[in-house]
């Protein structure tokens, strides 16, 4: 019959109408400010530096790696040097300009030591570029737990993998130099 | 009663004159509504409302709008064409008016029986007025309406021609 | 109850006998006349601001998303921002427009829309005019909107305005006339024009649209006003991606918000007057009478917008099409159907009546079919 189409139409709005007050996920508008929806487990903002126990503790010995790879350049490494001026394991200055980051996640592919990843964090806008965009290594040191929180396959992957490597004994961070 | 009567036939014969007299044809065209629009008013001042509906919905609504299109599809709104009028002398339209104003008051005070003014206390209902539309004015009534089949019809073939044509 | 009903009445009459000792009758009966005045032109923009919320929402919901909440509770508020922005635009006028055409026109549009309120009765004794010819007035003011839209797309001096002017014209004219006969069959049946007294012709639960061509009569009424009203599918004159925004285009801030307040009264009044000559108007039992005529005009105002959620927009020569090929012969066919109901016994009108409805169906659609679609074929996939 001409114009049953034009019904079935309207029969299915309605429907939908109707289950945006009947059922759960009627609705599919999250409202922003009070609900979030949960990133992605892969999902890639911008990076942290990672430590096991201590925050002086970093896993980075500035390697440089990172640094060199980043694509647009944004990490500036200066290795820490002890009383007598010779290098030492770990980073004096760790800076990410997160102006200028574009969220590649390349520092994380190519670090050796799993001491940078890619964090989900990005309610992160501030009023003045200089001094509160530039992440210093403090701001961007976050333990390990945090990582395991928020990606916990990976977590587990980087967990077996490190446990069937060799051990050394290393010096941490914090007692170099000394 | 009689102030609205003044105010209504003011308003006619100012938009009638601009109706007439301005350059922009648009403005002549829109002025010629209100013409119509105050007419409307008097037959609504004289109880005839049925009258003044049908002056509203007819001229306004229908011959008004075809005025316009008229203009606006032979003219061009970017080039001003539609600006008309070169320098008219006013005396020739002033002597004919007042020559078919002599005729009329001439032919009214003619009259030896002139009915007594009619005032606006009777009043003509719908249902009287169809009922001598389909009883006694049913001839007339018939011829009009095979008027306008007519003008219809003639108005599609026009645009059946011109499709013809352009095709 | 009783006072419930004619509470409105009652407070004007209160009203007008408090000053009535104080000032000659001439005085008392134009006082008389602002309130009703007065009271409509008040109420009648509050009606169209919370009804583009009605529709935000709506058609919001239709979606699968909220409407607007953030503006005040409900999002109740927004139509107060948006008039604020709407005041606060800068008046932009072309260069070359003809700036009297320009300031007038959104005027022009508005008037009639407004005017018309005061002929529809909102509520038993509450119909501010109550004219022997109420319904022929109604459209005739109606018909007075098109010149207007007319004025509108000249006065912009843009070759793109004045089309958007001429189809949204050509569109008014052709959809007034299916609208007309419509309305037709209720002046037959009832043997009156006047509003006020086809609404008392449908005592309690007796409404007009439980006969064979009372239901055609509001299908067709009802579609040919959203025709009229320039909404979605048929809102080719004003859509955003047809001729940037047709003959509207180069009016902005409140002019623009004066065209889209006369398209609101007019969805609202076209609907009211749809429900009082086919649904009842005030009629029904149990609530007052204005909350019956708020319900029913609200009940045909939440159809337009379910429209609006559910259906693309028709081609100009499909809407041509549409009017002229299917809307008219039917509302002539439903005239004879109300002839035959006027003269005959129940079972034969009731009988004849459906008969001829179904047929006359049946046939305009079979010979309005431009293409077949041939819905048993198969199409397969080439790798």
């Amino acid at each position: 019959m001409w114009g049953s189409g034009v019904l079935q139409g309207m029969a299915v709005t309605i429907k939908n109408f109707f289950d945006t007050y009947t059922k759960k996920d009627g609705i599919f508008t999250v409202e922003y400010p009070e609900k979030c929806l949960p990133a992605k487990e892969r999902f890639r903002n911008f990076p942290i530096l990672v430590y096991d126990e201590k925050p002086e503790d970093l896993r980075c010995v500035a390697c440089d790696i990172c640094a060199k790879e980043c694509p647009p350049k944004c990490i500036t490494i200066v290795k820490a040097k002890d009383a007598q001026g010779k290098p030492l394991k770990q980073a004096a200055v760790f800076d990410i300009d997160f102006t200028v980051c574009m969220n590649c996640g390349i520092c994380e592919e190519t670090c050796p030591f799993d001491a940078i990843y890619m964090d989900h964090e990005f309610e992160l806008a501030e009023y003045d570029r200089m001094n509160e965009l530039i992440y210093k290594k403090e701001d961007l040191s976050k333990p390990w737990n945090y990582f395991e929180k928020i990606r916990p396959t990976d977590a587990k992957e980087i967990n077996a993998r490190r446990a069937s490597l060799p051990t050394k004994p290393t010096t941490p961070p914090s007692q170099q130099g000394s | 009663m009689i102030f609205a009567f003044y105010i209504i036939s003011a308003i006619i014969l100012g938009s009638a004159v601009l109706a007439v007299s301005h350059r922009n044809l648009i403005y002549c065209a829109l002025s010629a509504s209100v013409t119509f629009i105050g007419t409307a008013a008097l037959f609504f001042l004289l109880k005839a409302d049925f009258i003044g509906v049908v002056q509203i919905l007819i001229y306004v609504g229908a011959v008004a709008t075809l005025i316009l299109f008229t203009i606006m599809l032979t003219k061009d709104i970017v080039s001003r064409e539609y600006y008309v009028g070169q320098k008219r002398k006013w005396s020739y339209g002033i002597l004919t008016a007042a020559c078919v104003l002599g005729v009329l008051i001439a032919s009214i005070r003619s009259q030896t029986n002139l009915p007594e003014l009619v005032t606006a206390d009777r009043q003509v209902s719908m249902v009287a007025l169809g009922k001598e539309m389909l009883t006694s004015f049913l001839l007339p009534f018939e011829v009009i309406s095979l008027l306008l089949t007519a003008a219809l019809i003639g108005g599609i073939i026009i645009s059946l021609e011109e499709k013809k044509k352009s095709s | 109850m009783e006072n419930v009903d004619q509470i409105f009445v009652n407070a004007k009459k209160a009203v007008i006998d408090l000053i009535d000792g104080f000032l000659p009758p001439q005085a008392v009966l134009v006082v008389s006349i602002l309130i009703s005045v007065g009271v409509i032109a008040t109420v009648a923009p509050v009606i169209m601001m919370y009804l583009t919320w009605l529709e935000r929402k709506v058609v919001g919901r239709i979606q699968n998303r909220i409407g607007p909440n953030r503006v005040g509770k409900f999002g109740l508020l927004q139509p107060i921002a948006d008039g604020v922005k709407m005041l606060t635009k800068e008046d932009i006028v072309p260069e070359g427009a003809d700036h009297l055409l320009h300031f007038l026109s959104p005027v022009l549009v508005v008037v009639p829309a407004l005017l018309v309120m005061a002929l529809l009765p909102w509520g038993r004794n509450m119909a501010a005019m109550d004219v022997e010819v109420g319904l022929l007035l109604f459209f005739a003011i109606t018909s007075t909107g098109t010149l207007s839209i007319f004025v509108g797309a000249w006065g912009s001096r843009n070759k793109f305005s004045l089309l958007g002017g001429l189809r949204a014209v050509a569109q008014l004219i052709s959809y007034e006339i299916p609208q007309v006969f419509s309305a037709i069959v209720v002046i037959m049946v009832t043997g009156t024009v006047s509003i006020v007294k086809i609404v008392e012709a449908q005592p309690g639960f007796n409404w007009f649209v439980f006969t064979p061509w009372g239901f055609t009569g509001l299908i067709l009424f009802y579609i040919a006003s959203v025709a009229e009203c320039n909404r979605t599918p048929f809102d080719l004159p004003e859509a955003e991606s047809e001729i940037v925004a047709g003959f509207h285009t180069e009016y902005s801030g409140m002019k623009f918000a004066l065209f889209y307040m006369a398209e609101f009264l007019q969805v609202f009044s076209l609907s009211a007057l749809a429900a009082t000559l086919f649904l009842g108007g005030w009629q029904g039992m149990f609530l007052p009478s204005w909350a019956w005529f708020f319900l029913k005009t609200y009940s045909l105002i939440f159809i337009m917008l379910w429209f609006r959620g559910t259906f693309p927009r028709l081609r100009v020569d499909q809407l041509m099409g549409f009017a002229w090929k299917f809307l008219l012969p039917m509302s002539m066919i439903n005239i004879i159907v109300a002839g035959i109901w006027t003269y005959a016994p129940p079972m034969i009108a009731w009988a004849a009546g459906i008969a001829i409805i179904v047929i006359s169906y049946t046939v305009l659609t079979k010979l309005n079919i431009r293409f077949h679609i041939d819905r048993n074929r198969k199409f397969i996939l080439v790798d």
